[in-house]
């Protein structure tokens, strides 16, 4: 049993996600995200100031290279929650 | 009916997988009469010891064990002083006040500004190790020790040539502070170790002081908060300084020899990774899970806590073992497989809670660029033996030696 659906699992490489290509769009970007190293949330509504990631931006829409503020663990270790 | 799972057998320090996968099976939290401990191997309980704060770090410090004196009194004293600062055997408010100067300056993308450094010491490693195409090579001594010693003294602000010294008197703080067994004259060299250590960096700090620069050192030497007891002092700055290198040196040098050794041992992986140099972030991330450089934590019950079917109660100590609970099959699809492309891997290799490793963006980032170096210079890698030799302690994981050949790469 495996806890993580692929559904949730976000490719990297390609700054693409199955999220993205079905599903409800609306939904999908208004949701948080968090890593699952240590826990740091991303909120679509904050964005990432510091990276220059401006309020508004869906967590599909951040670079393919980005990585967590906190732990530097890469995007991909994103969950929805 | 509690089974004493045995990790400390040859077999077990050749492979402690069956070991894990028994426990995981059978007992996934258990008390081990030999420990005199609880043993906790399951992933969900692995993260709940680690960052529940019903559970302490710091009656676990080696210094709280061994203070009932005798004749080594003065020197575990001395010891006491100079590494008693060291945030990760301390629970809040203490460890957030430490823990706080160095929050900023750590975080990745401080560190990021670090890359470039750490790209030109894995360079300068490789050109070292050039010479050697073709011959056996012991991969620790030439590539995997030096890249993490250079890049920590480059961090601190030490000259790099001094860092063997320090690492020299690292292993023998680390035998007094890490090994369950007790060697003669653990305490003794230890003891010299830490003063001599404690000597060098004093003069360090005075030149920092004298003249700051931009580096970690002058950060901790001008951080100063009102609300939270001042600025540092010279033995807390001494402790951290001791601390970076112990807990940022060799657990790299087993991130990178671990991580060899898992793509020689599955060709298809390493042919996938010298392909496509992408996958480099979620290699590192699954050497760390594979075969993690920190095998345990420990903590102590500071109540009594219900987990699995049992009471731990307080005052007990548990050991968490993080590559047992990397190998939970409820939490990691194959979990025996190397897969250098397993997106989701939620291992708990730097801890969880308020003590994960802060150093993590560091090793990250040390841990790419070492692989990158190599994977660009470098190709045909062989394992040249076949009795690997681990290190036979209970709290780190990684080989004595690695021997390999390799060679250049033409195109
Ligand atoms: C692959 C390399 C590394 C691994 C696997 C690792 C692992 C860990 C783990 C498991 C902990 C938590 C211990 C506990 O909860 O009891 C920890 C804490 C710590 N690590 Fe690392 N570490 C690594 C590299 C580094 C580096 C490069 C540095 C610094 C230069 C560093 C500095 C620290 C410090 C200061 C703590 C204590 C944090 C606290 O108590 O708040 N580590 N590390
Ligand atoms: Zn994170």
């Amino acid at each position: 049993m495996i806890r993580h659906s692929h559904e949730e699992t976000v490719d990297y490489h390609e700054n693409t996600s199955r999220v993205e290509m079905g599903g409800d769009m609306t939904e999908a970007e208004d949701s948080i995200w968090h890593c699952l190293s240590c826990g740091h949330i991303y909120d679509p509504k904050l964005g990432a100031p510091e990276d220059g990631i401006p309020p508004g931006t869906p967590f599909e829409g951040l670079p393919g290279n980005w990585t967590c503020p906190e732990c530097g663990v890469h995007k991909g270790n994103y969950a929805r929650r | 009916m509690a089974e004493d799972f045995d990790l400390t057998t040859a077999d077990a320090i050749l492979d402690p997988t069956p070991i894990f996968a028994a426990m995981l099976q059978r007992e996934p939290v258990h008390y081990s009469p030999s420990l005199k401990s609880w043993v906790i191997a399951d992933y969900d309980n692995v993260k709940l010891a680690l960052s529940d704060p019903r559970f302490s770090v710091e009656k676990m410090s080696p210094f709280a064990d061994h203070m009932a004196g005798g004749a080594d009194a003065h020197k575990i004293r001395e010891l006491t002083r100079v590494l008693g600062g060291w945030m990760v055997f301390k629970d809040p408010p203490a460890h957030s006040r430490l823990r706080q100067v160095l929050q900023q300056p750590f975080k990745p993308r401080e560190m990021e500004k670090l890359r470039p450094a750490i790209i030109d010491i894995a360079e300068e490693v490789i050109a070292e190790m050039a010479p050697k195409a073709g011959q056996v090579v012991d991969f620790i001594a030439a590539f995997a020790n030096p890249l993490p010693a250079r890049v920590i003294g480059t961090l601190i602000g030490v000259d790099v040539a001094m860092v063997p010294q320090l690492t020299a008197w690292s292993l023998d703080i680390a035998k007094f502070v890490f090994s369950a067994r007790d060697t003669p004259d653990k305490y003794d060299r230890a003891y010299r170790a830490v003063m001599d250590i404690e000597v060098f960096y004093r003069q360090v700090i005075a030149d920092h002081r004298a003249r700051p620069r931009d580096d970690m050192l002058s950060h901790m030497i001008a951080y100063h908060d009102d609300d939270d007891g001042g600025p540092l002092t010279d033995d807390e700055i001494v402790s951290m300084l001791v601390l970076f290198l112990f807990a940022g040196h060799e657990t790299t040098t087993n991130l990178i020899a671990n991580g060899l050794l898992a793509l020689l041992q599955n060709p298809r992986q390493m042919a996938q990774l010298q392909s496509n140099d992408a996958l480099l972030p979620s290699a590192i991330e699954e050497f760390l899970r594979f075969q993690g450089p920190v095998q345990t934590v420990v903590r102590i019950a500071k109540e009594d806590v219900p987990m699995a079917n049992i009471t731990i109660s307080a005052g007990d100590r548990v050991f968490g073992l993080l590559n047992a609970s990397h190998r939970d099959p409820s939490m990691f699809d194959n979990a025996d497989a190397v897969d250098i492309q397993r997106a989701q891997n939620p291992h708990v290799a730097f801890g969880f809670g308020i003590h994960m490793c802060i150093g993590a963006p560091l090793a990250r980032i040390e841990g790419q660029e070492a692989f990158r170096a190599l994977l660009r210079h470098f190709d045909n890698f062989k394992l040249e033996t076949t009795a690997l030799t681990w290190r036979d302690d209970f709290v780190t994981r990684g080989l004595e030696t690695l021997p390999i050949s390799f060679q250049q790469r033409i195109d």
